[in-house]
């Protein structure tokens, strides 16, 4: 097991109405255990608001939470000093949805690469030199080229631009990724090829990743085993393919019956 | 005469670079009773096209060198504002991809339904009864506003009136843009990626709705998405859109299960399916062409895999029968040969 999670539940305290009033806490995750294996693909599947997102911020420490436990190698990431925790975060990254806003516009290509092996600096033992042909490399590996290299975000398409995204996420040789919806901002046939990829550069780099996403097509394409979230609680998990052919609780029955088949002859309205 | 015909549309957009090529040449028609997909990727120009219908693309920077869009046998290209303003929310109407920006925060919903209702009516007196006072008509316009929210599903719709659009969620946001849309009794709705926005559960929910309301009423639907699914549950018809061209278009049931065009081939091997085996999706190499230096011939011979030579010297028609037509010299040659 690489990650396990353990009843884990976060809240957030409600804002207030007036001077006095406040509104109820809002439970965002409750109850939550899962553990994900090494080297597998863990797909987190839910509708908007389910808690999806929460969960990936707090296995980063984006977000404290309220109760449980999260074990990454079966240290406890609550338990961790500031100093440990840094060094930790170069073993888990993320990969967001919008490749739009998770690339500063004001920096390049090269620039972006570079700064996480800046800030690890210490442990990478690289040169400036070392780490421009790190990131060159990378690049190459992604499917982009050393003529990107000092362009800036704006120049690229959303599928080039996702593809520095991922780039930046590899560039201290993680073990872990968590992917946030990595494709829901792009077309179809963009989104193929980053799913390829990601597939690729799974094998290639010994990952393991957490899939966050609503698409159950892409989470079918791309996952060994998967949870179901519905309001902050898993309400099913288990091997993705048997999920899908044999949903065993109602709300994942009728989240498999809304998705949109592409065969016109199982439309419902025949 | 069908409802909606639109015949050899040409679109161009002025930008700093120069002239762009939006849409080239589009040939479409919309039947009662018909709901046309219209998908393609970002940029194809699919929302262009159903913007020009209701014209609602400014001009300039847009320009409409060729073509015409009759609408009941109209040429809207020719209709001042003032008549463009007598059909929209009365014989046309549209609903848009975010619910949360297309209704006013400022105003109930309820206000927003009368006043579409109210102008619709100006144009269209049987819709509210023949009222003897101004206060009668507003109350049957307020009336027939939560009879529509009624039908759209919303429920306790008579108190839901009074509610501000902060007040609903994205689904149900979604229905009332779809009321407003419908209140006026169009012959042809215009939806732009209506259900985009909005969870697989609540998307299921409001093409049922959709889907009931055709049946009902033989309206005409144009409805623009990228989803492929959505496309094939709720359309009867479907035209492919690529880099401003129609490259095929029929009978949904036809053009899903046998495309044609190597672009539908590839946008359909792109779709995740059950027991697509991992690392296996094709997806499409390549990018779209320069709209402002487009490529002579047919726009999609730079990524596609069986292009010849001479798909770069002319723009290939769209042929076939009434059922499926497609845009492609080889397929078509290839077919010619079978038969």
């Amino acid at each position: 097991m690489i990650l396990e999670i353990e009843a884990v539940t976060k809240s957030f305290d409600g804002g207030r109405r007036g001077l006095w009033r406040r509104v109820p806490k809002v439970v965002a995750l409750s109850d939550v255990t899962l553990s994900i294996r090494r080297g597998e693909s863990f797909g987190i599947v839910g509708e908007s608001g389910s808690g999806k997102s929460t969960l990936a911020r707090c296995i980063l420490r984006l977000e404290e939470i309220s109760s449980g436990r999260i074990l990454f190698e079966g240290t406890d990431l609550a338990k961790l000093t500031p100093r440990q925790l840094q060094r930790l975060r170069a073993r888990i990254q993320i990969v967001f949805q919008d490749p739009y806003t998770s690339l500063n516009p004001r920096m390049s290509v090269h620039d972006i690469l570079v700064e996480p092996m800046e800030i690890h600096r210490d442990r990478l033992g690289l040169g400036a030199r070392g780490r421009t042909d790190r990131a060159v490399e990378m690049l190459e590996r992604v499917g982009l080229g050393v003529q990107h290299l000092y362009r800036f975000p704006h120049e690229f398409s959303g599928g080039q631009r996702q593809r520095i995204g991922i780039a930046r996420a590899l560039m201290l040789r993680p073990d872990f990724l968590i992917l946030d919806e990595p494709t829901s901002a792009l077309d179809v046939s963009v989104q193929a090829q980053v799913l390829n990829l990601l597939h690729e550069l799974q094998a290639e780099f010994g990952l393991t990743y957490l899939f966050i996403s609503h698409d159950l097509a892409v989470i079918r394409y791309i996952c060994d085993r998967l949870a179901l979230m519905h309001r902050g609680r898993i309400v099913e998990r288990g091997d993705a393919e048997a999920i899908f052919q044999r949903p065993e609780t109602e709300y994942a029955r009728t989240l498999l019956a809304a998705m949109p088949d592409p065969d016109p002859d199982r439309s419902p309205f025949l | 005469m069908a409802l909606l015909e639109i015949r050899d549309l040409h679109l161009t957009m002025q930008s700093f670079q120069g002239t762009a090529h939006v849409l080239n040449g589009i040939d479409l028609t919309v039947g009662h009773g018909e709901i046309w997909g219209l998908v393609g990727e970002t940029g194809c120009g699919k929302s262009l096209t159903g913007l020009s219908v209701s014209r609602l693309v400014a001009t300039p920077p847009a320009r409409y060198p060729r073509g015409e869009i009759r609408f009941a046998g109209r040429n809207l290209l020719d209709a001042t504002e003032e008549e463009m303003r007598s059909l929209r929310g009365r014989r046309i109407g549209m609903i848009f991809q975010d619910p949360a920006t297309n209704l006013n925060p400022a105003f109930r919903v309820g206000e927003q339904l009368v006043d579409v209702a109210l102008h619709a009516a100006r144009h269209e007196p049987s819709l509210l009864g023949a009222p003897s006072s101004r206060r009668a008509l507003r109350a049957a316009a307020h009336d027939l506003a939560v009879e529509m929210l009624d039908r759209m599903g919303i429920p306790d719709a008579a108190a839901r009136v009074h509610d501000y659009p902060h007040q609903f969620s994205g689904g149900m946001r979604q229905r009332v843009l779809i009321a407003l849309a419908l209140i006026g009794q169009p012959d042809l709705l215009i939806a732009d990626e209506p259900t985009t926005a909005l969870d697989v559960s609540v998307q299921a929910q409001i093409l049922r709705l959709i889907h009931g309301i055709v049946r009902d009423r033989g309206l005409a639907v144009l409805f623009i998405t990228h989803n492929l699914g959505v496309v094939a549950q709720l359309c009867s018809h479907v035209a492919v859109m690529y880099a401003g061209n129609i490259v095929e278009a029929g009978r949904a049931r036809s053009v899903l299960k046998h495309p044609m065009h190597p672009y539908t081939r590839a946008l359909l091997s792109s779709v995740p399916a059950a027991g697509t085996r991992r690392g296996s999706l094709r997806g499409l190499a390549g990018a779209v062409p320069d709209l402002v230096h487009p490529p002579a011939g047919c726009r999609f011979a730079s990524r596609c895999a069986q292009a010849e030579p001479g798909c770069t010297h002319t723009i290939p028609p769209l042929e076939g029968t009434s059922d499926h037509r497609i845009a492609c010299f080889v397929t078509m040659r290839e077919n010619r040969v079978l038969a």
